[in-house]
């Protein structure tokens, strides 16, 4: 790695409550710490670098929606008075965020192994 | 006049990919020919040209190992016959698995996506019948996606003598 990548670190954005910036993974060159970033050869490959950083970033967004949602669903339980339905309401909420969770955090592997099982 | 400006736009517009699409044709079309016209090395009507080619109406007698093309208007001429080893190097079977290779790596992605996205509905549908239907229907779809890309890609190969991946 040489010295101009070195000084780029400030080029892709900070991450966000650990969401990363869409372009994390292109490769920029700067002349000094701080200074002005130059994006270095974009190649028609590099999209998929963009697609695949907007993959983290939906999976990092899709744990944080999960927690929301089973703290949702655990209100719902404190506040369900012990009435029925409001009771299954509350658990199906719970147990559709964890199935969802599973759901997003399998994706690469569901991909991964229909690809090499055909 | 806006409208006006509008239409020139698109006229030109269309134009210019017209103007493209015929480039890209001719450039497709016309190098075969001239390396057909130019392979003999010689002048049109000097005899050697018509040693190499046959003259017009005439055909050629060719070697063991070469092929004579159909009669044209110059006359006929002997290529090497296609055994079929070096299909690697033939400039459509390139761009064909420089296109599925660029796609494969863009459909992976995307049904990721899909199944992340698919999963984040699931994730709030918080019990309710018909986002969860929408969810269940789009992690179908993402997995049916996969599939088929695959099956194309599997029946290029077929189709393909030798195979191109």
């Amino acid at each position: 790695m040489n010295m101009l990548s070195l000084f780029a670190n400030h080029c892709k954005g900070n991450a966000l409550f650990g969401i990363p910036s869409w372009n994390k993974n292109l490769s920029y060159k700067s002349h000094s710490p701080g200074g002005p970033c130059e994006l270095q050869a974009f190649e028609l490959n590099d999209i998929w670098q963009i697609a695949l950083a907007i993959l983290e970033i939906l999976m990092r967004l899709s744990a944080y929606v999960a927690v929301a949602f089973v703290i949702v669903g655990g209100i719902r339980f404190i506040t369900s008075n012990g009435s029925p339905e409001r009771i299954a309401q509350a658990r199906s909420t719970l147990i559709n965020a964890v199935i969802g969770l599973a759901i997003s955090i399998a994706a690469v592997q569901i991909v991964a192994f229909i690809a090499r099982s055909l | 006049m806006i409208d006006i400006k509008l239409q020139d736009m698109k006229t030109q517009i269309l134009t210019f990919f017209f103007v493209l699409f015929a480039a890209i044709a001719g450039w497709l079309f016309v190098p075969s020919g001239a390396v057909l016209a130019d392979d003999c090395g010689a002048p049109v009507g000097t005899p050697e040209y018509n040693s190499c080619h046959g003259s017009p109406g005439q055909t050629v007698l060719c070697a063991e190992d070469e092929i004579r093309t159909s009669v044209n208007l110059t006359g006929s001429s002997c290529v090497k016959k296609d055994t079929g080893g070096d299909i690697g190097n033939n400039p459509i079977i390139k761009l064909i698995a420089t296109i599925v290779r660029f796609l494969s790596v863009g459909v992976g992605i995307a049904v990721t996506i899909s199944i992340v996205i698919a999963g984040i509905q699931y994730i709030s549908s918080q019990g309710n019948p018909q986002t969860l239907q929408a969810a269940q229907s789009r992690l179908a779809n993402a997995i049916i996606a996969l599939v088929l890309f695959i099956f194309m890609t599997t029946i290029i190969n077929f189709l393909i003598p030798g195979g191109v991946f």
